[in-house]
């Protein structure tokens, strides 16, 4: 009884916190920045992943982080809670989330056709845009070459993930407005996580690839974007496996998913919603033995990572203990202090100590960690994944629009699928036309970035 | 033997023998008319019982029947009080001449003889030394004592002694000591007080407690000297002495030479000597308990009373103005700008909690999303609380009743049953 009163209450009192009303008001705006600075520097890792100009994914990661650290503290200096939302992690091929390493020697060197997944996070006052694109290692082109396009399971997998993502953008733009001339597609059903669902899994199934348990649709709140550690009550969209890749099972219909998530509930204007849609490509031995839902990979095969420590964390709140270990308490008053609710990297604590500290806290449940998860199976499956976060800007006068938040213009590799997007809707979604949703693209700067900086901020 | 014809010729000069009719020999009491119960050691008669019985346990009568045993004969009352007053005045002259020499052992000794002869009407220990020589002056102190006693035993009064007369007879035994001269034995010959605190303290081990807040130590030694020479009672525990010498003996054989500093009673007894204002804390405020009545000439201030204590004493405020919070659990004191919580609360105030450490944005947030855990639950209605409490309650007696009931009942058979057929 008490617990749906104060929820009830809190998500009526919060509203005025995550609501949008227009891109003027200071919600907006700051979520605005917060993706202003994540596609900056998403692009700006991603040309110099694609020049060959870095290759140490320790130095990816560093720079991502160092970069967002900087920019974030030239702006809204009044706020004092802002920074990377999720540490700048950078997954190669069946590696599917949560590699950051911690020191240069040991981090994993890019090799050519490697399919390199970079996400990272921004997030000021609370207010988060969280970003992920892949792309395809591979040795500087000239221009006078011609050489063909990537093609394969690879292209089918990036294709997928890219088209996916989109469909699902527009999708949730129709809830902007009346379609008008609707040929009976949008305006009649609600836009919701079962909706969701079916579009990605219909892209998924057209390019023969499987949905990595972990991706998820969903709106995200200020501070609350999906975090290990929150397990929030209503949340709107839908997630593939669970929203807690630890809580897996195969059925995503089962138990956990259905507590958590809300499959039914309807996008509305006002509202930002996160896209992380990850596609891996699936040997044919495999698809066999999961029939249940051949279009998701099985939890048999998406596991965590043999040798890889995880090295990203993030602290529970709803857990409070006192640590005997003097690093732990040092680490843990770190947190408290320093760090928000969002995952952070193990290299970012200043405390002496601090792994230790971190490994006891995480055997008291104080801190989660982030695994490093990985798709088993030969030949090695490849996974691609495009996440981006969307503000459902509604409008008084006119069509309001969808103002997303980093992941676009930036130029995806050069890929060529054999398969095609058939379905109409779907068709219409991804079109020039968008079916009549408007799409603003929140643009990055130029980030005057100086070497010798970057090997400042290392030492 | 000789007694019992003194006391057969004594009777019989007091009996009339008459012949009856009959010519029979008839002891007629006719002169004894209160006499009925008689003393034949002492040759008295008293009217009642408990007299004779009182009689008995005189000194008179003791000493009566030690003479008896040295085939002596009795001696009345008033003889008898006046040899104890000679006895008295002997022993104080032999006390006086022998305490003029040197406290070592052998006067001690010498000392003790004199004191057990002064003692005589209490122990009657050495009683032959006054048997033999009669005219031996008995001791002064105990004369009074054995007289009125003697006396009360005819009339009958209270054995027991007023304490009246105890201090009276104490204060006439009193013997002076001089301030500097030891309390414990009888060495007097030191310069000052200083001298004979240092022989008490090396030869009998007596400390005294807080030196550096003893203000009179004159005083202090005056004191303690006077306890033992007039009062004849032991410093260290509750023994009270016959005599200066026996208290003294006291002290030494139980090693009690020593100044008793342990409870607060014992300090308070010795504490106008001492000040220990110096010891106070600096902004110490005492309460003023003990203002005279008669000076009304207080002028008081504004948020207490400052009392200007004649003397160039301290200043001593008192709290006046006490402010009682509306709950009637806080005491407000404006001046030492207190607040006192009342002890009903005391656990609370007792509590020591973990601090709570402040949450950010952020974090509050998150655990105000999250299903695990409620920050802010809500309120308790304490009304609503006891009136479920209170459900609680009545059902469970209901059921207690219920149960008891039922009791009555359980032997209640619904159907007959025959007992011949194996009911």
């Amino acid at each position: 009884m008490s617990l749906q009163e104060i929820v009830v209450d809190g998500e009526q009192s919060s509203d005025t916190k995550n609501s949008l009303i227009s891109l003027d008001s200071p919600i907006s705006l700051k979520y605005v920045a917060a993706g202003r600075i994540a596609q900056s520097v998403l692009s700006y890792l991603v040309r110099e992943v694609t020049e060959q100009r870095i290759t140490n994914v320790y130095d990816i990661c560093h720079t991502g982080d160092s970069l967002i650290e900087s920019e974030t503290n030239k702006i809204y200096k009044n706020v004092d809670e802002k920074g990377a939302a999720s540490p700048t992690t950078v997954d190669i091929n069946n590696c599917v989330r949560g590699y950051s390493p911690i020191n240069r020697d040991s981090a994993y060197v890019l090799s050519n056709g490697d399919i390199v997944k970079i996400s990272l996070g921004v997030h000021i006052d609370g207010y988060t845009s969280l970003v992920s694109h892949t792309l395809i290692a591979l040795p500087t082109i000239p221009r006078t070459e011609q050489v063909s396009p990537t093609t394969g399971v690879l292209a089918d997998d990036i294709c997928a993930a890219h088209l996916a993502t989109e469909a699902v953008i527009s999708l949730l733009g129709t809830v902007l407005y009346r379609y008008e001339n609707q040929s009976g597609y949008f305006g009649n059903r609600p836009v919701n996580g079962e909706r969701i669902r079916e579009i990605v899994e219909s892209v998924a199934q057209t390019f023969q690839v499987k949905i990595v348990p972990g991706s998820s649709v969903r709106r995200i709140k200020r501070f609350l974007v999906g975090q290990d550690t929150v397990h929030e009550l209503d949340v709107k969209g839908y997630a593939w496996g669970s929203i807690s890749i630890e809580a897996m099972t195969d059925d995503p219909d089962e138990g956990d998913l259905k507590k958590m998530i809300d499959t039914e509930a309807a996008a509305e204007p006002g509202e930002a919603w996160l896209v992380d849609i990850s596609m891996c490509t699936f040997s044919g031995v495999e698809s066999d033995l999961n029939k249940k839902n051949s279009l998701q990979v099985s939890r048999r095969t998406l596991k965590p990572h043999r040798d890889l420590k995880p090295t990203i964390f993030t602290r529970d709140y709803n857990r409070n203990l006192s640590m005997k270990l003097k690093s732990a308490r040092g680490v843990l008053i770190e947190l408290d202090n320093r760090k928000s609710v969002y995952p952070f990297h193990l290299n970012s604590l200043n405390t002496p100590g601090a792994p230790l500290g971190v490994a006891a806290l995480v055997n008291a449940e104080i801190v989660a960690p982030t695994t490093v998860m990985m798709i088993q199976g030969s030949p090695a499956p490849v996974a691609a994944r495009e996440r981006t976060t969307i503000l459902l800007m509604p409008s008084a006068k006119h069509i309001g629009e969808v103002v997303r938040l980093g992941g676009c213009d930036i130029k995806p590799s050069w890929v060529h699928s054999e398969f095609e997007v058939i379905h109409p809707e779907i068709v219409e979604l991804l079109s020039d036309k968008r079916a009549g949703v408007r799409l603003r693209n929140v643009q990055g700067t130029d980030l005057n970035v100086v070497k010798d900086d970057i090997q400042e901020m290392e030492l | 033997m000789c007694c019992i014809s003194t006391i057969s010729t004594y009777i019989n000069n007091r009996l009339d023998i008459k012949f009856n009719r009959l010519g029979h020999k008839v002891h007629h009491f006719c002169h004894v008319t209160l006499a009925l119960f008689t003393c034949n050691g002492c040759g008295v008669g008293f009217p009642t019982p408990d007299m004779q019985r009182r009689h008995m346990k005189t000194d008179w009568h003791r000493y009566n029947l030690k003479r008896r045993v040295a085939t002596l004969p009795p001696i009345s009352a008033e003889i008898f009080a006046e040899r104890v007053l000679q006895q008295m005045d002997a022993t104080r002259k032999n006390e006086e001449k022998l305490s003029i020499g040197g406290g070592n052992k052998k006067t001690l000794r010498h000392h003790k003889a004199p004191s057990s002869v002064a003692t005589l009407s209490v122990a009657g220990d050495d009683l032959d030394s006054v048997i033999e020589d009669e005219s031996i002056d008995l001791a002064g102190p105990s004369v009074e004592y054995v007289a009125s006693n003697a006396a009360r035993g005819v009339d009958g009064e209270d054995e027991d002694e007023d304490i009246d007369s105890i201090i009276e007879r104490k204060l006439r035994s009193a013997v002076k000591l001089p301030l500097s001269a030891c309390i414990f034995c009888s060495a007097q010959n030191f310069r000052d007080v200083d001298d004979s605190l240092a022989h008490m303290q090396h030869d009998h081990g007596l400390f005294i407690p807080e030196r550096n807040y003893l203000v009179d130590l004159k005083g202090l030694v005056e004191y303690l000297s006077e306890k033992v020479s007039i009062g004849n009672a032991c410093l260290y525990c509750s023994f009270i002495g016959r005599s200066l010498n026996s208290v003294r003996d006291h002290m030494i054989a139980k090693q009690h030479c020593k100044i008793p500093y342990d409870t607060e009673d014992d300090q308070l007894e010795i504490s106008n000597f001492y000040d220990f204002s110096s010891s106070y804390p600096d902004d110490y405020e005492e309460e003023d308990d003990w203002d005279d009545v008669a000076s009304g000439d207080e002028s008081p201030d504004d948020d207490g009373s400052t009392v200007q204590v004649a003397g160039g004493q301290r200043q001593r405020r008192t709290e006046t103005n006490l402010v009682l919070d509306p709950t009637g659990l806080e005491l407000s004191l404006p001046l030492s700008r207190l607040r006192i919580g009342h002890r009903s609360l005391a656990r609370y105030y007792r509590q020591s909690l973990r601090p709570t450490t402040e949450l950010r944005e952020g974090q509050g947030t998150v655990i105000a999303a999250s299903s695990r855990q409620i920050l802010a639950t809500v309120p308790r209605d304490p009304i609503k609380d006891r009136l479920t409490k209170k459900e609680w309650r009545d059902q469970r007696d209901k059921q207690n009743r219920d149960i008891r009931r039922e009791q009555r009942y359980i032997n209640q058979q619904k159907h007959y049953r025959d007992p011949m057929l194996g009911g």
